[in-house]
């Protein structure tokens, strides 16, 4: 999982390379083919297809055939009638994006500059949950968080609790959100630690002696580059997810992934709109991805 | 005592010579001002493996029709981790898939990766682009496309929803993991040392198998066990493109409705464990191979 | 290419030159190195040494021009082919093999069937048997380069390619491995190329250095040649210290040109000059001027000047002196005499050379 650290690699370890330029261009063309071919097969043909769809329209009467047209009342209808749904994709996954980047940042930091020899041991504890399944992980926040747990016990004893409730409200969707991609986030940032050197920062502790500004103007800024793979690791799943909205959130209130979910595979007659949808929310992404890219990161991507 | 703390922000009050004592409680804030980070690093630990903990105390679960609260102790689906019909057929077909998708994806990825960091070819920011989307894309869209394609357009040439799309699907999403992890490695590997070995006489496929490939054996294990783990844990994709095949994550999903049997619980954390001693297993290894470098 | 590994004789460059997009980084090199012998190219970081090693080895090919050792062309051909070896400038050994594998490696890929011995004579000849099983990491900077040496001469090669093979090691240890890479060169009698910015490395190893500047050779021959006449103003400098000064040549006195540097006359001998007329650069080495409370009768290449630091070094006593041009001098005095001259700084002297030691080249830099 340490791959993710590299989603945005700095641009001198790009450069620094530069006078390899050697070797002949069919041998790079052989390599990448087979690898080039899969991904155009089962990637980028099924966006094109994916889009054909979106614009299809239905048989009236038959639910589930379909012809080819351009049908751009499946876009009207997906950003209409579902965009509290996409709000809530976007919110949900922004604050879990947000308290993912809180709770990661102390478990980074002392990762990096504390652990000292605990620190291969503390990435194993860190990666270690994700061998457990997904699904069984956030079932268990559902018996952890039901009404007769222990965490709403205590809330409720201390009288924090107004609703009563945790589980089937947003509080606990972004709960699950938040835990479910936080390594997405502890790596990356991790990494960008791992690298920067502590003497820089001692020596921002000299120079202001104010751990809180030290950590602003030196430590942050160092760890950047991992923040920003990091928000995007996180944010993107949890923007599409579906997973953590059904085993424990309401009933209603969905977001844009259940409705994709359920319009596919639940609803007969559903494809048109529900590609519609998919490719919307693709196109949002993938748009602030770029923009967000191109505001605080580097060049190469990859 | 303003010496022996000189980051911590409130280093200006302790003005007040070396002979008084600091109150107990500005002791306090300092011993927590230093170990915040390592406190909250334990107490996110903790968190990280909460869930994992339930999932353990609940495989000894004597439930009856619904495991979601706890009755009794016991040890019945320790002993019969197959008793549920379907869990262990799916943990076969998930552990089937993994391994195929794995090996076929770190071998493309690989050479792809070479392609990336020792070439300078026309196509090259197209092909990084093409490997950097996949991985910008939610996994639900990847499986709304591949369904709406299996369905409407690989039908005609009689491809249906089941085993093989799974591992087709799972291939592609793995790839792009793979060859940022291998390309990583491969960045870090100065030129000058496969330069020597052509110098020493090795032409390119020996270089590469005698000197690269060595060398970026742990990146490319890193991207297999990477690559396994995605694939293992895949849920959403799988969900879209699977028909009638169950996974083990699927199967868990469905029967998330009832309760998940216990059966489930022992197959996850049992897998929990094989994973972890696995990776402990490697690190010993290296480690003390590091350490008989140094003696 | 059948003939490239078999490749025998002297190494020529024919008109190399190397761009990068449009920076050249060698240009029109032409270069004739006598097989056995132990050459050196000397010039400042980022001349373009290694990248003209590089071409040799076959790493880099050249944008025009020939490589030949020999009858046999070399161009195009791929470095495996090459009968040439490389020590790196990192060294480059393969992390993940013993020292012995590092060394055995070369034959290994040659199929010769005596490898394991060569591997092991070679280790012995840069005295690292002990260390055989072990892998490059567990080794310090001095111990590595030995093995990338005995890696590269387990070979045999035609031509050796050294690139800053002690630039990373301390001071002491790389005058010890002077001593030791001039032993084995004349033990084992093949071409050492050997590439370094440190102008006394290359003077005391090299049996011709050949100084390299922005690309281009500037001047090549014996060291001592070198020092005692160099034909450019980078060279003078580069090459050990020089006192010098521009001038105008004003006229020839039998034998000599007569120039004007700042107001003192000086005489070159005329063929220890490469300028006849117009601008020139006088020179004259630190040793070879002596210095003089009074001035010397009847000399004539004299100035005063006044004291600015004396350091003694032992053997010699090196000064500075601050001349009435504005220039700073430095000279050194061997300590022979019973007495010797006792100077503070704010002395005047007087400072006196033989003008058969003096030197004129163009005052401009190439
Ligand atoms: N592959 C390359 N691409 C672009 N410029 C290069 C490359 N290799 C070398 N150069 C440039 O050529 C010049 C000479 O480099 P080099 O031969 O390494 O110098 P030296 O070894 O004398 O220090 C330098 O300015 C360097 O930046
Ligand atoms: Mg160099």
């Amino acid at each position: 999982m340490s791959a993710l650290a590299h989603v945005t690699t700095d641009p001198a370890a790009s450069t620094a390379q530069g006078p390899r330029a050697t070797g002949r261009s069919r041998t790079a063309y052989l390599l990448l083919l087979p690898g080039v071919l899969w991904l155009g097969v089962f990637f980028l043909l099924p966006l094109v297809q994916l889009a054909a769809v979106s614009l299809q329209s239905r048989y009236p009467g038959f639910p589930g055939y379909y012809y080819p047209d351009l049908n751009f009342a499946n876009y009207a209808a997906a950003l209409t009638d579902y965009a509290p749904h996409f709000a809530r994709s976007f919110l949900y996954a922004g604050l879990a994006t947000l308290l993912a980047f809180l709770i990661s940042y102390p478990l980074a930091y002392a990762m990096a500059f504390k652990a000292g020899r605990w620190r291969n041991l503390m990435l194993i504890c860190v990666i270690a949950p994700f061998f457990t399944s997904f699904i069984l992980r956030t079932f268990a926040w559902s018996q952890i968080l039901a009404d007769e747990g222990w965490v709403v016990g205590v809330l409720s004893f201390l009288n924090l609790l107004p609703g009563g409730s945790i589980i089937n409200t947003p509080v606990a969707v972004v709960a699950g959100l938040t835990y479910n991609f936080l390594p997405f986030m502890v790596l990356p940032i991790y990494a960008s630690l791992e690298r920067a050197d502590p003497r820089v920062i001692e020596a921002g502790g000299d120079l202001y002696a104010n751990g809180f500004t030290t950590f602003r103007t030196v430590t942050l800024p160092m760890s950047m580059p991992g923040v920003l793979a990091g928000t995007l690791l996180t944010f993107i799943p949890a923007a599409g997810d579906f997973v953590n909205m059904e085993l424990l959130g309401p009933q209603r209130g969905k977001m844009v992934g259940n409705v994709i979910n359920d319009q596919f595979l639940a609803v007969p007659g559903g494809y048109p709109v529900a590609a519609a949808l998919s490719f919307t929310l693709m196109a949002a992404i993938l748009a602030m991805v770029f923009l967000y890219v191109r505001r605080f990161g580097t060049e190469e991507l990859v | 005592m303003a010496a022996m703390t000189p980051t911590t922000p409130t280093s200006s009050t302790a003005a007040s010579g070396p002979a008084q004592r600091p109150s107990a409680a500005r002791r306090a804030r300092l011993w927590l001002a230093n170990h915040f980070a390592v406190i909250a690093a334990i107490l996110v630990l903790l968190y990280l493996f909460l869930p994992v903990a339930y999932t353990f105390a609940f495989s000894f679960n004597d439930h009856g029709r619904s495991n979601i609260v706890w009755q009794g102790f016991t040890w019945e689906h320790w002993q019969d981790p197959c008793g549920v019909p379907g869990v262990c057929e799916s943990l076969v077909t998930s552990l089937q898939v993994g391994v195929i998708s794995t090996v076929v994806a770190t071998v493309l990825g690989t050479l792809m990766a070479l392609a990336m960091v020792r070439y300078r070819f026309r196509g090259r920011s197209a092909s990084n682009l093409l490997i950097f989307v996949p991985m910008a894309t939610p996994e639900i869209v990847m499986g709304a496309a591949l369904l709406t394609i299996f369905v409407q357009g690989f039908s005609n040439i009689g491809i249906s929803l089941g085993f093989g799309t799974i591992v087709f699907a799972h291939i592609m999403f793995c790839l792009s993991f793979v060859v940022v992890t291998v390309k990583a490695r491969l960045q870090s590997l100065d030129p000058r040392i496969e330069e020597a070995a052509q110098d020493l006489y090795a032409g390119p496929l020996q270089t590469f198998w005698s000197v690269t490939f060595p060398l970026i054996l742990p990146g490319i294990a890193g991207a297999a066990m990477l690559a396994f783990s995605l694939s293992f844990d895949d849920f959403i994709i799988t969900n879209f493109v699977s028909g009638n095949e169950s996974t083990f994550p699927k199967f868990v999903y469905v029967a998330s409705r009832r309760g998940i049997p216990a059966e489930a619980n022992v197959i996850g954390f049992s897998m929990f464990v094989i994973a972890v001693l696995l990776v402990v297993g490697a690190q010993v290894v290296s480690s003390m191979r590091a350490s008989r470098y140094k003696s | 290419m059948a003939g490239v590994r078999e490749a025998r004789g002297d190494l020529h460059l024919e008109g190399v030159t190397k761009t990068f997009g449009d920076f050249v980084a060698v240009d029109d090199l032409t270069l004739h190195v006598p097989r056995n012998s132990f050459f050196a190219l000397l010039g400042p970081s980022g001349c373009g040494k290694t990248t003209t090693l590089r071409m040799v080895a076959g790493l880099e090919q050249p944008t025009t021009g020939r490589v030949l050792i020999g009858d046999t062309d070399l161009t195009g051909s791929r470095p495996y082919e090459r009968p040439v070896n490389t020590v790196f400038q990192s060294y480059a050994l393969f992390p993940h093999l013993t020292i012995r594998d590092n060394v055995a490696f070369g034959p290994k890929r040659r199929k010769e069937k005596d490898a394991a011995q060569r591997a092991e004579d070679a280790l012995e000849l840069v005295q690292m048997t002990q260390f055989a099983g072990r892998k490059p990491a567990q080794l310090s900077g001095g111990q590595q380069q030995r093995v990338a040496l005995a890696r590269a001469l387990v070979n045999h090669p035609e031509v050796l390619l050294l690139d800053e093979p002690l630039g990373a090691l301390d001071l002491k240890l790389r005058r010890e491995m002077q001593v030791e890479l001039k032993r084995i060169q004349t033990e084992v009698g093949l071409t050492f190329i050997h590439v370094t910015h440190d102008q006394e490395e290359a003077m005391t190893m090299a049996d011709t250095v050949a100084v390299m500047n922005k690309g281009r050779i500037e001047q090549l021959g014996p060291p001592s040649e070198l020092y005692d006449l160099p034909r450019t103003r980078f060279v003078a400098n580069f090459l050990g210290q020089a006192n010098t000064g521009v001038g105008a040549i004003e006229g020839i006195d039998g034998e000599h040109l007569v120039a004007d540097v700042l107001g003192t006359k000086v005489k070159i001998l005329k063929d220890r000059s490469q300028v006849h007329e117009g601008e020139v650069l006088f020179g004259v080495r630190p040793e070879k001027v002596t210095v003089s409370r009074t001035q010397p009768a009847g000399v004539g290449n004299d100035v005063k000047g006044t004291v600015r630091d004396v350091s003694f070094l032992g053997v010699a006593t090196s000064y500075l002196v601050d001349m009435p041009s504005g220039t700073t001098w430095s000279c050194y005095e061997q300590n022979l005499d019973v007495e010797p001259l006792d100077l503070r700084p704010g002395d005047e002297v007087w400072l006196t050379w033989n003008p058969g030691h003096a030197f004129g080249v163009s005052p401009e830099e190439a």
